[in-house]
């Protein structure tokens, strides 16, 4: 035997035992789980973003008080990276879990998900991004629950703040999120009704800024040199907010409203940097999730539920 | 010395089809783990997870093969998808949004070519130049904006399944039979060859290089638009961003199927058990619960460990290695 063939065979050997060993390895570290267990999966869009992490969080706790159940946690690496999210999901339902609970990257893609798993038949619970309807229907599939925040409602908390602080008169500008994402949709058109209210405030700008800080500067910055007597702004979530913020001179005259109300922007706001955020509450949605998706697993009939909101500012903090 | 109970010609085969023993011990390894692995949903599953970067694979195959890189495919996916969902949302005829989507990533990828053939850019230059002009054109084109208005018709596509198989697995090995007899019994696929073992060799021997070149890239392109076609039918929506980093995973794939980065050699069967490997792989970490950060490391580590153990045992196949050695000594 060559010295190569000697390498191969022993590299073969290595592989099998090595990667036999890492999924032994990862089975063991979750301790004492019964045979029998129920899995839920559940699928975020990146954990790059506090509010997932905590959304996050708060299903542990949940899936913790049910010792016979597993959480399998996943999301791509990118918030809008719509293919790799279709494709953890569709690898969860092949492993055959209970239940679902999956916050879309985009509310249209992730149909094909949906469908397999009807066909599958596990439990499919939408959470936070509300699955375009249109598409589902055309697809023929159906989901068996939804929680999210009321984010129309948001959007009209804070239209309704940034009227008070403007005294209904001035520019307004807003930062859209991921296109095609149906709550930063919503938030828009609350913020937006709320605004019918006062007809001296103008919308001067309207751009997407895909949910990123950085992206919120780089388009903030080229609203704000078109209008530099911006009375206020509202960035559809706080990463965008957060990242505004650095684009404006020291003594800050344009009112400044995130939404979330993620910790980066809790302490903005008790600084005094910004003005206000909505807070969803992300612990709570991860925690109403796992409860439909076990109730669901166990053969209840899930529904709708809204987790509340409330406006943040230095006040009530 | 090769031992009786392992035979050269065995050896051989082993030996040329790296990326098959590999996609092996992928399999062994995540079936013996976890069995919904190996279940027949999940190969069904996984073609249809790769069938994307499985036809843009093909096209980097023989750009590879031309001892050329193009960096521009990622780019070329999501122009092309826009364009093509933009016209079907316009009420355009389906097969003529279609084409039209097609021949958007032709007329890139000819770019690609008449820079690298005619104007002697180094291919990573170029391309590198188009894939940022391509991902920003898609990007200008909608202000960053997804495009996901389609009739049920074009999201339909190739979902459908035919005797327990998808259609789009089905298209996948036939455009695969294709790319496979244009390599290895086509004018095309010598002269492509030849540009790529030996450039000078090629052109004393009256290969048309700039035209070949031109038409490798034109085919990339092509391919790049397929996927791109094929990835928007799936998502039921065209992204600017979509194919992200799809040069890299088609650039690994072709590798780890046994490509030679200097020209030359390519191997489209190779290509495709690449793509499967890389998709296999993700699949099954994910199915054992790693988190996607903790998959693009393993990921990194199986293609360098792969490429690097080939360099190693070079020399039991062409003696290359041995040759540097004498000169050396």
């Amino acid at each position: 035997m060559t010295r190569s063939q000697i390498a191969v065979v022993g590299l073969v050997v290595a592989a099998v035992v090595g990667l036999s060993g890492i999924a032994m390895w990862r089975g063991a570290r979750e301790p004492d789980r019964p045979s029998a267990a129920m899995r839920i999966g559940f699928v975020v869009t990146t954990l790059s973003n506090p509010f997932f992490v905590d959304m996050v969080a708060g299903a542990k706790e949940e899936i913790a008080k049910h010792p016979n159940f597993e959480l399998l946690v996943q999301a791509p690496e990118q918030a809008s990276d719509n293919e790799r999210q279709l494709q953890l999901v569709e690898n969860l339902i092949t492993q055959r879990v209970n239940a679902l609970c999956v916050v879309p990257a985009d509310s249209k893609s992730i149909v094909a998900a949906v469908v397999r798993a009807n066909r599958a038949n596990v439990a499919f619970i939408n959470v936070d991004n509300r699955i375009d309807n249109l598409a589902m229907k055309a697809a023929n599939a159906r989901i068996e629950g939804f929680v999210g925040s009321d984010n129309f409602a948001g959007g009209v908390l804070a239209g309704e703040f940034v009227i008070a602080k403007t005294n209904a008169k001035g520019k307004v500008a807003i930062l859209e999120g991921v296109s095609g994402v149906e709550a930063g949709a919503q938030r828009k058109a609350g913020f937006l009704e709320a605004l019918k209210k006062a007809p001296d405030l103008h919308v001067v700008a309207s751009q997407p800024a895909d949910w990123s800080r950085e992206k919120g500067l780089n388009v903030f910055q080229s609203i704000y040199q078109a209008n530099p007597d911006l009375a206020a702004l509202f960035a559809c979530n706080d990463e965008m907010a957060l990242g505004a913020l650095r684009a404006l001179p020291a003594p800050r005259k344009v009112i400044v409203v995130g939404f979330d109300a993620t910790k980066d922007a809790v302490d903005a706001v008790e600084r005094g940097e910004m003005d206000a955020t909505v807070a969803q509450k992300p612990r709570e949605m991860g925690r109403q999730a796992v409860t439909m998706a076990i109730g669901a697993a166990q053969g209840a009939a899930p529904g709708e539920q809204s987790t509340p909101l409330r406006l943040v500012t230095r006040e009530t903090q | 010395m090769p031992v009786p109970w392992f035979p050269t010609r065995l050896w051989k085969i082993l030996r040329s089809s790296r990326a098959i023993i590999a996609l092996l011990i992928v399999f062994l390894s995540f079936g013996l783990s976890n069995p919904s692995f190996a279940s027949w949903d999940n190969v069904t599953l996984l073609f249809v997870q790769c069938s994307p970067l499985a036809v843009v694979a093909a096209g980097m195959a023989f750009v590879i093969l031309s001892g050329h890189i193009d960096l521009s495919v990622g780019s070329i996916l999501a122009l092309s998808s826009l364009v093509c969902a933009l016209l079907i949302r316009e009420q355009c005829p389906l097969p003529l949004s279609l084409l039209i989507g097609l021949l958007t990533g032709v007329v890139v990828g000819t770019l690609n070519g008449i820079l690298v053939g005619f104007l002697r850019v180094p291919s990573f230059i170029a391309t590198l130049g188009l894939m940022s002009i391509a991902r920003g054109l898609a990007l200008a084109l909608t202000h960053g904006q997804s495009v996901s208005d389609f009739p049920t018709g074009f999201a339909n596509l190739l979902q459908r399944s035919m005797l327990g198989f998808p259609l789009v697995g089905y298209a996948l090995l036939a455009f695969y039979a294709v790319a496979f007899v244009l390599h290895r019994r086509s004018v095309f696929g010598r002269h492509v060859t030849a540009i790529g073992s030996s450039l000078r060799s090629a052109v004393l021997c009256g290969v048309p290089m700039q035209t070949r070149l031109v038409q490798v890239f034109a085919l990339s392109g092509f391919c790049s638009a397929l996927g791109g076609i094929m990835l928007a039918s799936r998502l039921n929506s065209a992204h600017p961003l979509a194919g992200t980093s799809y040069e890299l995973d088609a650039i690994a794939a072709t590798v780890l199927g046994g490509a030679s980065l200097s020209g030359g050699k390519a191997s489209l069967p190779g290509a495709f058990v690449g793509v499967l490997l890389l998709v296999s792989l993700r699949n099954g970490l994910s199915m054992l619960n790693f988190s996607s950060y903790a998959q693009q490391v393993c990921i990194g580590v199986i293609i360098v460990s792969a490429v690097a153990f080939d360099m190693a045992t070079l020399k039991s196949r062409s003696g290359e290695q041995l040759t540097i050695k004498e000169s050396l000594s």
